[in-house]
Formats: structure tokens, C-alpha cells, sequence
């Protein structure tokens, strides 16, 4: 947690070595798999730092069940927020860390009930992005391990589609 | 005019489709099909097969019931689990006979990704669906999971013994079938409680037989090891049959169209909605 977190505040420093006006600064990209579990609807915003070296943080939304298993409408849900840094122009190289927080219902064997229970998991990217600087379609092929709980570590990857703007 | 009949062929084509698929069902269940989840929600479900959240929601789901895989830990806990060893579905390790429930307890099933579902004890499952009244009127079949490496006498009788006692103490007598597959144990069951009924889950035609021979209640089979000719020869010698290994919405029809008493089924939802 602590470790992503430096990361990505260092990223954000970093930014503010210079923009360009053409660079398509927003995405939106669907991750079938990633840091958001199974899938994950995302935004990111691109910043440019020394170019070919971009920084993009990004924030996404992800659920497990809509309904718990009282079949009542108590969505679970899972946010994946990070920062990934690619180098490149139309084929860039990507790195990214961040966290996946989760608020998942699930049952309390204390209480004999329903309840909902905030989680974190932190996450990071290597992979490769397809992505015009000025904007179009995405694609992106990633590993991207996970820490889940903050406790135990799994392989995990993913892909995405998208479009830049 | 022309826009009438396209609405009136759009209306008449959603009404046909919408029609329920009607069978002719005759069974020793008074003609209707039990319709039960497999360790709650099935294999493919979001919720792992044994959780608590999969048989809560499987009982919310109007269903008649659920198969619940029951091992023993070490130290004499029944827990709900499919594995002999806890390695491929959870993040512990070692065979869950050989821990004690301390080792088993607080275990989360490695899918969903994130979700930190837990493995649970009989009697915490028990206690919630007793908790959301969930048991009066409903069956559960416990799949008596006793493998191979651990079964010497002193086991069966412990887990014979914890079962005995489960079963007393939440009053599950009507509610509960035990599905068995080792032969010993069935024998123990039935000559110690006869007041249990027992489903046997071996090859179809030692089944068949050793509950025509033992008036055991039933046997259970996977879909593909059966024939409808076999469930009708066990309804003739006033033997239930129960089906399971229906993963997908034509496995339950065909499995339907078997006749059989009972059907554990991994396509809970749907089964729901052709049957009931």
C-alpha cells in the first residue's frame, strides 16, 4: 500500500515536466481480466511527461454479483486505481502500480448475517499497449500480479479494449 | 394494417417462446422433479461450491434443497468441502482430514479473485440457514466424503459418530439424505440409524441392488452413467433415483426428460424456471 502510493505521488511529480497540446488525454478501455478481478470498465488520463514517456493514472469499476445471496440488490464493488507509466509511441511498453479496493458482501459468521466488507489489494502492470498518441483504438496485453489482501501474492494478467481521445 | 400484423406476429412469437416446456413426470416424489443446487449454486457459479454465500443463495432461490459436500478435520469438525486436500481450492495446504478445524477455519477459496469467500463448518452453515429460516421444508443431501487414505475404522466411526450428533442436535432427521459411496459405511449408518435415509452412490447396478437388498430410500448418479431404462427398474422396486453432473440448460432438460426423483444441478437458476 504504502509502496503504491509512492509510486504513483512520484508519477504525478514527474508530470509536470511538460505537456503537448496534440496528445489524446483521455481513454476508455474495457480489461477482460486486470486489476479489477474478472473485468473492469475503465478512464484514464494521460499526461506527458518526457516524451516518448507518458503517465496515465487511471480509475476503474468492476462487480462480482449485483444481488447477494439473500437475492437482495446489494452490489459488490471493486475499484482498481493506479498509475502506469508507458514508453513508447504507437507500441508503448507499460508499467503500472496501484490498488484495487474491494467492498464485497459476504456472510459474518459472528452476527449470523449479511455484511459488507472494504478490502485492498494491490496490483501491478507490465505489458505491452497499442495506442496512437493521437488518439483511436487501444489495445493493451498485460501481467498484472496481484497482492491480494495485501497478503497473498497471484499471477494475474489481462487484455483491454478501448479508445483514446 | 401493415404495421398490425408485423405487431401481432412480434406478440404471438414472444407468447411462444415465453411457453413453458411441459413434461410428463411420473416418480416416487409424488410426480414433481426435487430441484437441488450442486454444493449450493453449482461449479460454474461466481460463488464457490460449499461456501456459505452459495447455499444461502441456492435456499433464497426457492430451490427444494442442496447437496452439501461433508468432510471430517482431525479434530473431529464437519466441514462443507469437495477436495480431499485443501491445496487446489483454497489458500491453505495438506489434506483437510489431516488439520484441525484451527488450520481449516478463516481459509479463503481462491475464486472469485478478491472475494475472500470462506471455507465453513456444517455447523455454521446450519446455524445461518436456521437463522433465515431456511431448513423446515427442505432437503439437504449430505455427500458423505470419506476418501480413500483416510478410511480405517476409528475414521468412520468418528465421522459416523460427528454426523450422528450434527444431525441430532439441529434436528434434521426429515430434512437430511445421506449420500454414501463406501459400502461399510452404509451398513454401519443403517444398522445404528435406521431412522436415516441413505442414498447410495456406487456403480448403477451394485446401487440399484444394494437398495432394493438393504430398502435403503435411493441412489445417486451422475446423468451420464444412467440409463432411463435403469431409473424406471428403480422405481419399480420403489428405489429413488437422483441425478447430478447437469452443467449447462440442455443437461438439465435431458436430465428431465430421465424421470428421475431429484436433481442436483449446477444450472440451479434455470432448472428453477422450467420446473417450478
Amino acid at each position: 500500500m504504502r509502496l503504491s502510493l509512492m509510486v504513483f505521488f512520484s508519477f504525478l511529480a514527474a508530470a509536470s515536466l511538460g505537456q503537448q497540446d496534440s496528445l489524446s488525454k483521455h481513454a476508455i478501455y474495457v480489461d477482460a481480466a486486470g486489476p479489477g478481478g474478472y473485468w473492469s470498465l475503465n478512464y484514464e488520463y494521460t499526461i506527458q511527461l518526457k516524451s516518448p514517456l507518458r503517465l496515465s493514472p487511471r480509475i476503474g469499476f468492476s462487480t462480482l454479483h449485483l444481488n447477494d445471496f439473500t437475492q437482495s440488490f446489494n452490489p459488490d464493488l471493486i475499484f482498481p486505481v493506479g498509475a502506469h507509466l508507458t514508453y513508447g509511441n504507437k507500441h508503448r511498453a507499460e508499467l503500472g502500480v496501484g490498488e484495487t479496493l474491494s467492498s464485497v458482501v459476504r456472510f459474518d459468521a459472528t452476527s449470523l448475517d449479511v455484511k459488507r466488507f472494504l478490502e485492498l489489494h494491490t496490483y501491478f502492470v507490465v505489458g505491452y499497449r497499442y495506442q496512437q498518441p493521437s488518439g483511436g483504438i487501444l489495445l493493451r496485453a498485460f501481467y498484472s500480479p496481484l497482492l491480494e489482501f495485501n497478503q497473498r501474492y497471484r499471477h494475474w494478467g489481462g487484455i483491454s479494449i478501448g479508445y483514446s481521445f | 394494417m401493415k404495421y398490425t400484423k408485423i405487431l401481432f406476429l412480434i406478440v404471438v412469437l414472444s407468447a411462444s417462446s415465453c411457453k413453458k416446456e411441459e413434461f410428463n413426470i411420473t416418480n416416487l416424489n409424488g410426480n414433481k422433479i426435487g430441484v437441488l443446487g450442486h454444493g449450493g449454486m453449482g461449479i460454474s457459479s461466481n460463488y464457490p461450491m460449499n461456501s456459505l454465500e452459495s447455499i444461502l443463495n441456492c435456499m433464497h432461490l426457492n430451490s427444494d434443497g442442496t447437496e452439501i459436500d461433508v468432510q471430517m478435520t482431525n479434530d473431529g469438525v464437519l466441514v462443507a468441502f469437495h477436495d480431499e486436500t485443501l491445496d487446489n481450492l483454497t489458500n491453505g495446504s495438506g489434506i483437510l482430514h489431516d488439520v484441525n478445524w484451527n488450520e481449516v477455519n478463516g481459509l479463503c477459496y481462491n475464486s472469485p479473485v478478491m472475494s475472500g469467500y470462506k471455507v465453513a463448518s456444517l455447523e455454521t452453515i446450519f446455524s445461518a440457514l436456521a437463522a433465515a429460516g431456511k431448513i423446515k421444508g427442505k432437503r439437504f443431501a449430505i455427500d458423505c466424503k470419506i476418501f480413500e487414505n483416510s478410511i480405517t475404522f476409528e475414521n468412520i466411526d468418528a465421522y459416523c459418530n460427528a454426523l450422528y450428533q450434527f444431525i441430532d442436535d439441529f434436528d434434521l432427521v426429515d430434512n437430511v439424505v445421506l449420500e454414501i459411496a463406501n459400502e461399510i459405511v452404509i451398513d454401519k449408518i443403517h444398522a445404528e440409524r435406521p431412522d436415516f435415509r441413505i442414498f447410495v452412490f456406487e456403480t448403477v447396478e451394485n446401487a440399484i441392488e444394494k437398495a432394493i437388498t438393504n430398502q435403503l430410500e435411493g441412489v445417486v448418479f451422475s446423468i451420464d452413467k444412467i440409463t432411463r431404462e435403469q431409473i424406471i427398474y428403480a422405481h419399480a422396486n420403489n428405489v429413488m433415483v437422483t441425478l447430478f453432473n447437469t452443467q449447462s440448460k440442455q443437461r438439465n432438460i435431458d436430465a428431465i426428460e430421465m424421470n428421475p426423483d431429484f436433481i442436483e444441478t449446477d444450472r440451479l437458476e434455470h432448472l428453477i424456471s422450467v420446473l417450478k
